[in-house]
């Protein structure tokens, strides 16, 4: 309990912190890190902002857990990081599953869950959208590829508790919005759809999403 | 107990990722008195079994900066077993704002509190408590209204074998293979309006 304590206290007053050198430093971007030896958090100036993001999605999947089939309803927190600015994007997600068993009609709810994954995202295709012949982009449409590994911790009513890892491969469809002359908090909006193969152990499954992002 | 820690600790570390942010020109606050209305459905699991059904919610929240404080009560229909009535208080924290235009905002907000939850269902009646997190999209115009689309998700003591079977089952209970796990869990999606 008491490790739990302190990684939260730590991770909220880096964050804390960081937001103090943010203020003082001005526009720069700056990532968190904490420092081995005098277990601080410092701040590295990395040049011009990367975008980071958070939003939540909605998703339905179909899967083998022990070699049952189960269709999952996923609700999700995600968050990422640009690494190579509109390219590359760090990705790191939560969904909480309900699990339904498809190969019992008696008794359809099995089961439920919770995922963790960290993975990457890169923009296959886009197209920046302007209306007007306006200086700034209104928009951007894109086709991204993600991959993604992780563990789905899953209580089944028949199969018990159980640690499903997997890895996922898809492809995210998606625009984003910029916000047009007005002040905003956000400086983008994204909303998306996702297609996913969902590699666990002996079994492709398929994984339907949507989500929305807000990024800054 | 280990499961609540992990949700904890996840919770914190999104929590604390969004909180790490530039400072902005625009003011995002929660208006110093809001109300809302939602209708919605969930699930709740009572060991291996499930009740579920639709409901409706009523909340008044009070805001301090991105930071807002509430309480709600909510009924939910139980079809062909009884209802749920829940009562909580809640915390929201409002994290993401995009204004397009001067039209609007779309917000995304998290949210986390501690409630208690009356079930009646199958002649048999029982109280517990509850720990509640999610988030929800919000979309507001420079007028009065907000429309919300929320999703939540609840932890809850577990319960005997026998206490879920005697609110969940009419009759004999399919018997599962496995033991029951150490939290119940639930989730619930609303759609309302504050204002």
């Amino acid at each position: 309990m008491v490790k739990w304590i302190v990684l939260a206290s730590l991770l909220v007053a880096s964050t804390a912190h960081a937001n103090e050198l943010a203020t003082d430093g001005g526009p720069t971007t700056s990532l968190l890190a904490v420092d081995p030896l005098l277990l601080s958090p410092t701040i590295v100036d990395r040049g011009p902002p990367r975008m980071r993001s958070l939003g939540f999605r909605f998703g339905m999947a179909n899967t083998q857990v022990d070699g049952h089939d189960r269709t999952l309803m996923t609700f999700g927190m995600q968050g990422a990081i640009e690494i190579i600015e509109r390219r590359m994007r760090a990705v790191l997600d939560y969904e909480w599953l309900m699990m339904l068993g498809t190969d019992d009609a008696m008794e359809s709810t099995r089961g439920r869950g919770h995922g963790l994954r960290a993975g990457l995202r890169l923009t296959l295709v886009d197209k920046t959208v302007r209306h007007d012949g306006r200086v700034h982009d209104n928009g951007r449409v894109y086709i991204d590829a993600e991959s993604a590994v992780g563990a789905a911790y899953l209580t089944d009513s028949e199969l018990g508790t159980t640690v499903l890892p997997n890895v996922i491969v898809g492809a995210r469809l998606g625009f984003e919005l910029y916000p047009q002359g007005e002040p905003s908090q956000s400086k983008l909006f994204d909303a998306h759809v996702m297609f996913r193969a969902l590699v666990t152990r002996g079994d492709v499954g398929f994984v339907f999403g949507i989500g929305m992002e807000w990024g800054r | 107990m280990q499961r609540l820690r992990w949700a904890i600790a996840i919770l914190t570390i999104v929590v604390g990722t969004a909180a790490a942010e530039t400072p902005t020109t625009e003011v995002v606050a929660w208006p110093a008195r809001l109300r809302a209305l939602y209708v919605g459905g969930g699930v709740s699991y009572l060991g291996h079994q499930s009740l579920g059904g639709p409901g409706v919610t009523g909340a008044q929240g009070w805001g301090f900066g991105r930071w807002q404080l509430g309480a709600e009560t909510s009924v939910r229909w139980l079809p062909g077993a009884g209802v749920a009535v829940r009562a909580a208080l809640d915390t929201k924290w409002l994290a993401r704002s995009f204004r397009p235009d001067s039209s609007g905002a779309i917000e995304l907000y998290l949210d986390a509190g501690i409630g208690a939850e009356l079930i009646a269902a199958h002649g048999t009646m029982l109280a517990r408590p509850d720990l509640r997190f999610g988030w929800g999209l919000q979309v507001r115009d420079v007028g009065r209204f907000r429309i919300r689309l929320a999703i939540r998700i609840t932890l809850a003591p577990s319960l005997s074998r026998e206490e879920a079977e005697g609110l969940t089952c009419r009759g004999m209970c399919k018997t599962t293979t496995s033991s029951s796990p150490p939290l119940d869990e639930g989730f619930e999606t609303l759609v309302g309006i504050a204002w």
